[in-house]
């Protein structure tokens, strides 16, 4: 009797117990990173008679969490693979959609910027289509500067975005050494069972650092977890975490590094620290918004230098020669703070098509100075000081002075900061130099059929001109019977033209220092049939200079067979190709980590149909042990009342 | 698969999350248009659209660069029509001046029409352009092209810079030509020679060709190429064969038409030069100038004129028949019994080629169709000239249009001031007797000398025949020296007569009667009682507005050469506009074709879309109404 007495009781603290787990469970069916419970029963020591063995009732044997590490860690890897993708689409679609506004672009203020060029070359004189086209280039440097301003807000947004991130790890890396503990100490004190919540709380933290960045765990004999984040950098061991700072850049103060501090040595883990928000973040740093800062400076600096080249060929209004068009930003060259010696390195543009969209890094070994190009890692140069001051590389020429020391190392940025600095250096519309500096005149008096055309000039070394230079046929001047034009004023001397073989057109170049100035002669002069060519005085209707101006909108001057133009819409789809590319990673990564979710939820979430079947059947289950104690009672009152009676 | 409760909601809400962003995507591309909505939708496409729609930009960019060269190509072009125009009437009016029905009170009024047109032709040259730009003062568009200095001449002020415009990519067109162009300031210098045969010529021979074959020999300078008689006359010693000694005092007597150039006694001698100096110690009065040059002696009328060269060789003094000889230098034998012997030379056979200075640069013997060479240039003259036919070369130097209307008003100003340069002609062409009654008289005088003697004043009622004057003329000449008839007469019309010292000729009819009684078309009729009407008849008048014409001809063609090339250009300009257009077109389509939506399938796409999102919502409505819990 006391045996069915026994066994009804334990059954109904059995079914208590479960009943309380599948409450748990229903309580928690909509708990974040919840696994649902089990109770695990089993049968009590059977009672050993010499007939056998008698059931004794049931026991709780453990209560455990369903679940699969291995879909949990999928999960993780997921996780940070999302977050990742997700995060960088947030952030490059904000380029794409600068870049993508027709009307914020640069594309609108460069084409009113050469269309309004051409109309004011088709009116030379006009001061009205002058100032219209000087306007539309302080529109154009505008636009220039607020592309990359607002490149450069998105940037600081970022740079702050890894500030946020880091402290957020180092924070869940505290918080993970505290699971730890408590669930070490919670196993110790439940004799070898695991403390479910606890190490849930510790996978969602793990969820939680996943969305930051990728994350590896090897389990201790103890229970608790090693993590390691990023490519195996680690953040918790044992009951200590590695802190992640960010410090400036040793070239860029604007630009933040991630370290870990190790025996007192700053470690740069930035490109370590790959996966999560923070992998996004250095990634959309790297590969969209530095590249996109010196594409857009490319094409500032291009369009400046080539125009003030161009400019500078010509003559303005006032008969003055041109000046700089555009204040174009210098090379930039960082040393690094970690430098230990003296020397000094600067940089100018010798051939603005050349430039690429790279910075370069140069570092002194002790012997000779390596330049580095960043983009593709080439090695460009290797040489001492006096041969890489005479080297351009691409586009640029380093100057460097001496005193560095072995180890220092340089950052050239020919472009970086192009568009942010570039500016207008002509205020006053009469300054725009439509004109060419030099303009030819036939003799009238000429009998032959002489005519000299001008070409382009090529220099403006020696404009104004002091003197006019005058070309005069004679069949004998280089010597009896060698024809040609005796050339008073520039150069002087004599140049060869034999109109018996040559009236269809000869190409001349005068010597320096007026080699700037060539010119094509074609027909027969008479003996004495003069031509002068003369400072272009008063040409105001001249707009020879302007038309080189304009062809420069065609023309191809960027590296790459770019034109301005081009190169923009290089930009536009290359971060149109990255934005695409994180669509898609995004898209894929959603679908990995819905599956994956759904196979964790799969295993470990609380189905409230199956809780609630569980629920009736322990109710039954428990109304049964019940009503065993209860016919343990009457059996016994059977017995009494047989007794008594 | 075991599904979680939470699991059920999540796929549900992400469903109808999806598909909410979808439909959002499709509205805004239905809302704006366009397929691409930020360059990530097609990033290729995007850079092309770019691309493309900066390439509409600038090609209706070269649009309106092709509108204002155009608007300043039909400027120039009317300021051309309108300079085509002057010259036209400028011409007629010189025509006009030139007729010999003119006179000199008449002369000035066409020349202040003249000036008149001087001035619009300078308002057409400053022509300024939409801008206040002067058209045609090259680069210098803000100087004045053309100012009229005090006495009257122009100075161009601007350059032969053209203005061009970018009308295509790779198309520019020149909108403007310079003022030196249109007006022929610059020496049209073609390398070609203003060549061609006096018109007194009366040979066939005419200039086939002329150009510079040698452009180190060439001498630019006016040349004048004579023909005449290659005579083979060598000169030296006088071979007298007198038949006793010189007992008959033998002489030579060399005439030429007519008129005794020397007489030689034995022993005599005469270099090739003398004879030269000789011979030309009478042209005046012979008409005939002899030149030596590469050891010939080379014969020509000064003036060109049908008449033969008639060489007279007689031998004077023979009194013993065919003993007494003598062998002129013109090759004839001439003996006592034959003592004179005419060498006629009709048609050239030499040439003799003159610089500006009257020197000799070269000479030869000419044969149709041969090279006559001299300081590079090569002339080539084809048929059979006449002895003193001429043919001149002159640098192809132009006179701008200003100058020649210039010098066309000052010579009709002042026709007579003129000081000629070759001796003076004039043709008096269609005599007309005077038909008159009652106490007039009529007489016409040259150089105020009365030419009709007989009778001796015409009166009223004679008649006076073109054979009566003429020959009062014949008796006028023989009576007065230096006048001479280079060809015609009264009688027949077309006479030309000539003063041989180069001086002016001054004809007038003088009549005293109230009714016009005749002209001699070249003079002008007095129309008033006892008045004279002199009319000084300038040869270098006539040349003036020879070459007045010729300029102006000249001027017309340059003129319509450059409206022609105006034209070339607009067509250019046309054509390429369509070109713009038509590749406008074809980059919008293209463009379009990128970034446009097609309404029809986003439309659809949105209807099942929507239906997709109400299913999806629906579904989970029914879903979560299922639990278990329900039924407990």
């Amino acid at each position: 009797m006391a045996e069915l007495t026994s066994i009804g009781t334990s059954a109904l603290l059995a079914f208590q117990r479960s009943l309380g787990t599948v409450s748990h469970n229903i309580a928690n069916a909509t708990t974040e990173g919840y696994s649902r419970q089990r109770v695990g029963l089993s049968t009590r020591i059977p009672e050993a008679t010499g007939v056998g063995f008698f059931g004794s009732g049931v026991q709780v044997g453990d209560v455990s969490r369903v679940y699969d590490q291995f879909t949990l860690d999928r999960l993780q890897t997921n996780t940070s693979n999302y977050s990742q993708a997700e995060h960088f689409l947030g952030l490059v679609s904000q380029v794409d959609n600068l870049l993508a506004d027709e009307s914020a672009g640069l594309s609108p203020s460069l084409q009113n910027f050469f269309n309004s060029l051409q109309n004011s070359v088709d009116d030379p004189s006009s001061a009205s289509a002058r100032q219209v086209f000087l306007s539309d280039a302080n529109a154009l440097v505008q636009r220039f500067q607020s592309i990359d301003n607002r490149l450069r807000e998105l940037g600081a947004d970022a740079e702050r975005d890894l500030i946020n991130i880091t402290n957020e790890i180092n924070g869940l890396g505290r918080a993970l050494v505290r699971v730890n503990e408590a669930i070490v100490i919670g196993s110790e004190s439940g004799a070898g069972n695991s403390p479910n919540d606890l190490l849930d709380e510790r996978d969602g933290l793990l969820q939680d650092l996943s969305e930051l960045t990728s994350v590896q765990t090897v389990t201790q004999k103890d229970g608790s977890l090693n993590v390691f984040i990023g490519t195996g950098q680690a953040l918790v061991v044992g009951d200590t975490v590695n802190r992640i700072e960010a410090v400036r850049n040793q070239f860029d103060p604007e630009r933040l590094d991630l370290v870990v501090q190790q025996g007192g040595v700053n470690i740069n883990v930035t490109q370590q620290l790959t996966g999560g928000r923070l992998g996004a973040v250095v990634d959309f740093r790297t590969n969209v918004l530095e590249p996109g800062l010196n594409s857009l400076g490319r094409v500032a600096t291009g369009l400046g230098t080539n125009f003030n080249a161009q400019h500078q060929l010509g003559v303005d209004l006032n008969g003055n020669n041109g000046r700089a068009f555009f204040d174009v930003n210098p090379v930039d060259v960082a040393a690094s703070n970690g430098n230990a010696g003296t020397g000094t390195l600067s940089a100018t543009i010798t051939d603005a098509s050349n430039l690429t969209n790279s910075n370069y890094e140069v570092l002194y070994d002790g012997a000779n100075y390596r330049v580095t190009r960043l983009s593709d890692q080439a090695n460009l140069f290797t040489g001492n000081l006096a041969t890489l001051n005479t080297t351009p590389i691409d586009g640029f020429q380093l100057t460097v002075a001496a005193g560095a020391v072995a180890g220092d190392t340089f950052e050239v940025q020919p472009t970086r900061n192009g568009a942010r600095n570039i500016g207008l250096l002509v205020a006053d519309s009469s300054e725009i130099a439509h004109a060419a500096p030099i303009r030819s005149t036939n003799a009238l008096s000429n009998t032959g059929t002489v005519n000299l055309e001008l070409g382009a000039v090529s220099s403006a070394t020696t404009f104004p001109l002091a003197a006019d230079i005058t070309l005069v046929f004679d069949p004998n001047a280089l010597g009896a019977g060698v024809p040609g034009f005796f050339v008073s004023g520039g150069p002087g001397g004599t140049l060869a033209y034999n109109p018996a073989t040559e009236s269809s057109g000869k190409a001349f170049t005068l010597t320096t220092p007026f080699d700037g100035i060539n010119f094509n002669v074609t027909g027969t002069p008479a003996t004495g049939d003069s031509i002068t060519i003369a400072n272009n005085t008063n040409g105001v209707g001249d707009n020879r200079n302007g038309l080189l101006l304009s062809r420069l909108q065609n023309d191809i001057t960027l590296a790459g067979n770019n034109t301005y133009q081009d190169s923009f819409a290089e930009l536009v789809a290359d971060v149109g190709i990255r934005a695409r590319q994180g669509q898609i990673t995004e898209e894929t990564q959603l679908v990995l980590l819905q599956q994956t979710e759904a196979e964790r939820q799969s295993v470990s979430g609380v189905n409230l149909d199956e809780e609630a079947a569980r629920l009736i059947q322990l109710q039954q289950a428990y109304q049964a042990a019940a009503r065993v104690v209860t016919v343990s009672n009457a059996l016994f009152d059977e017995v009494i009342s047989a007794i008594r009676g | 698969m075991r599904i979680s409760s939470s699991q059920l909601h999540a796929s549900a809400i992400n469903s109808i999350l999806q598909q909410q962003a979808s439909l959002s995507n499709i509205q805004l591309q239905i809302a704006t248009g366009r397929k691409i909505l930020t360059p990530a939708d097609d990033p290729a496409g995007a850079a092309r659209a770019l691309g493309l729609s900066q390439s509409v930009l600038a090609t209706e960019q070269y649009e309106r660069n092709s509108d204002i060269a155009e608007s300043r190509l039909r400027q120039e072009e009317s300021s051309l029509t309108g300079a085509t125009e002057l010259i036209q009437r400028v011409r007629e009016l010189t025509i006009q001046a030139n007729n010999d029905s003119q006179s000199n009170e008449t002369r000035p009024l066409i020349a202040s029409e003249i000036k008149q047109r001087f001035n619009e032709l300078l308002t057409i040259a400053n022509t300024r352009d939409a801008n206040n730009e002067y058209l045609f003062s090259g680069f210098q568009s803000q100087t004045q092209a053309f100012t009229e200095n005090p006495d009257g001449t122009v100075t161009y002020n601007g350059d032969e810079g053209q203005r061009f415009l970018q009308i295509g990519i790779s198309r520019q067109v020149a909108t403007g030509d310079s003022g030196a162009d249109v007006f022929g300031l610059v020496g049209s210098g073609n390398g070609d020679f203003i060549s061609r045969a006096h018109a007194f010529n009366t040979g066939n021979g005419v200039i086939n060709s002329n150009a510079i074959f040698d452009t180190a020999a060439y001498v630019a300078d006016d040349y004048t190429a004579v023909l005449g008689q290659q005579t083979g006359v060598a000169g030296g010693a006088i071979a007298f064969t007198d038949n006793i000694g010189t007992d008959d005092a033998l002489q030579y007597q060399l005439s030429i038409n007519g008129t005794v150039v020397n007489t030689f006694n034995e022993g005599d001698s005469r270099t090739l030069a003398q004879i030269e100096t000789d011979i030309n110690a009478q042209t005046t009065t012979t008409g005939v100038r002899a030149y030596v040059d590469g050891g010939q002696l080379y014969l020509a009328n000064t003036l060109p004129t049908a008449t033969p060269i008639t060489v007279n060789e007689t031998l004077l003094g023979a009194s013993d028949g065919a003993a007494d000889t003598v062998t002129g230098f013109f090759g004839s034998n001439l003996t006592g019994a034959a003592a004179s012997n005419d060498v006629v030379y009709n048609n050239a056979n030499g040439y003799v080629v003159l610089d500006s200075s009257n020197a000799i640069v070269t000479s030869g013997a000419y044969t149709s169709g041969g090279n006559i060479d001299f300081n590079g240039q090569r002339l080539i003259v084809t048929g059979t000239p006449s002895n003193g036919d001429q043919f001149s070369t002159t640098p192809n130097t132009q006179q701008d249009l200003f100058s020649t209307l210039q010098s066309l008003s000052s010579a009709l100003t002042s026709p007579s001031q003129n000081i000629p340069a070759v001796p003076t002609v004039a043709t008096l062409t269609g005599f007309t007797a005077p038909v008159s009654a009652g106490g007039e008289n009529f007489q016409v005088t040259i150089d105020g000398i009365n030419l009709v003697t007989s009778p001796s004043l015409p009166t009223a009622g004679d008649t006076i025949t073109g054979a009566q004057l003429d020959a009062d003329l014949a008796t006028f000449i023989s009576t007065n020296a230096g006048y001479r008839i280079v060809s015609g007469s009264f009688a027949t019309d077309d006479l030309v007569l000539q003063k041989t010292d180069g001086s002016d000729l001054v004809v007038a009819i003088t009549q005293n009667t109230s009714t016009t009684v005749g002209a001699i078309n070249g003079l002008v009729g007095a129309t008033t009682n006892g008045t004279v009407a002199d009319t000084t008849i300038s040869p270098r008048f006539h040349q003036t507005i020879a070459r007045v014409l010729d300029n102006l001809d000249r001027n017309l063609s340059s003129v319509i050469d450059i409206r022609s090339r105006v034209g070339a250009r607009l067509n250019s300009i046309d054509d390429q506009s369509n070109l713009n257009e038509s590749s406008i077109l074809q980059i919008r389509e293209t463009l379009s074709g990128i970034q446009d939506l097609d309404y029809a399938s986003a439309i659809s796409q949105l209807e099942q879309q929507t239906i997709s999102l109400q299913a999806a919502q629906q579904s989970f409505l029914r879903i979560q109404n299922l639990s278990l819990f329900n039924f407990l």
